[in-house]
C-alpha cells in the first residue's frame, strides 16, 4: 500500500492529547447515553443492566433495539440478528482506519482498538488524523468516548429510577447534537475535489432511507460515495 | 421483560458487534497493507468522509420529517448556521456542537411555547 504522507508521529498527539480531543464525542455521546439509560429502566432494566448493555454492547442504536425487542418479548435469535445486522457497517472501519495509523512509533493491542471503533470514532479519526497522531491518540478518543457512553448510560438510569420527568427545553436541545456534530466533522473534509462523493453518499443515505432501514442505507451510502471517491482520484492519478 | 435472557442475549449481542469491528482489522492488520491494491486504498480513504455525510444526511432527515417540516425546519436551521459560524470562529467540533445544540433548542422552544 502506497501512503499518501511520511509516517512522523508526534508524542504530543498521544492518549491525553486524544482525550481531550475527544470533547466533541463526549458532548455527543453523554445525552444520547442518557437516553438510552432512561429507555432501558422505563423498559424494566435495573440501572446495573443498563450499564452493563451499554459496557458490553456499546453501540448506540443497536443497544435502543436490543431493549426494546426484548422488551416486546423477540427471540433471543432473533435479537442478536438484529444488533449484528444493524452493526455491520463497522465491518470497514477497523481497516479503513489501519490504513491511517502511523507505521513507526508505539502500537495498541488490535484487540483493543477494535472495541471502541464507533460511528463517531471513526468519523473523528477520519477527520482529525495526521501522520502526526499516534495510535495512543485514538485510544485516548475511544476512552472518552467510552467513559461518556457509561456516564451518560448510568446518569439516565438513575434518573429514570428516581422517578424524575424530563425537561423538553434541554431534551430538544439534546436531539440535536449527533448532527451538529456530524456538520462540524464534516465541514474540515469539505474540499473541491470530493463534494460530488460526499454530495452522492449523502443524497443516497436519503433516498435508501425511504425505502430499507437506516442502518442499511448508511452502509450502502458510504459505500457508494467512497466508490465514486476513489474512482475520480484514480483517474486523476492516471491509474 | 424476561431477566434471564438478558445476560446472555448482552453478551452474544456484544460479542457479535466486537468481532464485526475486529476481524476486518484482524485481517487488514495480517495482509500489513501492502497487498491492498491502490483502488483500495483510495476506497478506504474515502470511506470516513463518505460516511460522516451519510450519517448527516440521516441525522437531519430524521430531524425534519415530511410531515412537519415547516414547523421543524427554523430550530434545524439555526443550530445549522450555530454550527457554520462556530466552526468559522473556532474550527473547534466541541463548541461548534454545543453552539448547535442551544441554538436548536432556544428556537425549538420559541416555537412550541
Amino acid at each position: 500500500m502506497t501512503r499518501t504522507a511520511p509516517s512522523n508521529p508526534d508524542p504530543g498527539f498521544g492518549f491525553g492529547r486524544g482525550l481531550v480531543d475527544s470533547a466533541s464525542l463526549i458532548l455527543g455521546y453523554f445525552p444520547i447515553a442518557v437516553s438510552f439509560g432512561l429507555l432501558a429502566v422505563g423498559q424494566g432494566l435495573s440501572p446495573l443492566q443498563a450499564l452493563l448493555v451499554s459496557a458490553v454492547v456499546y453501540a448506540g442504536a443497536s443497544q435502543f433495539a436490543l431493549v426494546s425487542l426484548l422488551a416486546v418479548g423477540a427471540s433471543p435469535v432473533s435479537v442478536i440478528g438484529a444488533v449484528a445486522a444493524m452493526n455491520l457497517r463497522h465491518l470497514f472501519y477497523g481497516p479503513a482506519l489501519l490504513s491511517r495509523l502511523p507505521k513507526d512509533g508505539g502500537r495498541v493491542p488490535r484487540p483493543l482498538l477494535a472495541f471502541g471503533m464507533t460511528d463517531e470514532v471513526f468519523a473523528l479519526a477520519s477527520a482529525s488524523l495526521t501522520p502526526r497522531h499516534t495510535e495512543m491518540w485514538l485510544l485516548g478518543v475511544q476512552a472518552g468516548a467510552y467513559g461518556a457512553w457509561l456516564a451518560g448510560t448510568i446518569s439516565g438510569a438513575l434518573l429514570a429510577q428516581a422517578g424524575n420527568g424530563r425537561w423538553p427545553g434541554i431534551e430538544a436541545g439534546l436531539t440535536f447534537v449527533l448532527p451538529a456534530l456530524f456538520l462540524a466533522l464534516l465541514l474540515p473534509l469539505l474540499r473541491r475535489v470530493n463534494v460530488v462523493p460526499l454530495g452522492l453518499s449523502a443524497v443516497t443515505a436519503l433516498g435508501l432511507s425511504r425505502f430499507i432501514p437506516g442502518h442499511v442505507a448508511l452502509l450502502v451510502a458510504m459505500m457508494v460515495g467512497a466508490a465514486l471517491a476513489a474512482w475520480r482520484s484514480g483517474d486523476r492519478d492516471g491509474e | 421483560m424476561a431477566n434471564d435472557l438478558l445476560l446472555p442475549v448482552v453478551l452474544l449481542g456484544g460479542l457479535a458487534t466486537y468481532l464485526i469491528r475486529f476481524l476486518p482489522m484482524h485481517a487488514a492488520e495480517r495482509l500489513n497493507g501492502r497487498a491492498l491494491p491502490p483502488w483500495c486504498h483510495r476506497f478506504l480513504l474515502a470511506l470516513g468522509p463518505s460516511a460522516i455525510a451519510a450519517l448527516l444526511a440521516l441525522a437531519l432527515a430524521d430531524l425534519l420529517p415530511i410531515a412537519t417540516f415547516y414547523a421543524a425546519a427554523p430550530a434545524v436551521l439555526a443550530g445549522v448556521i450555530a454550527v457554520l459560524a462556530l466552526y468559522r470562529l473556532t474550527t473547534n467540533p466541541a463548541w461548534s456542537t454545543l453552539a448547535g445544540a442551544i441554538a436548536y433548542g432556544l428556537i425549538h422552544i420559541v416555537i412550541t411555547v
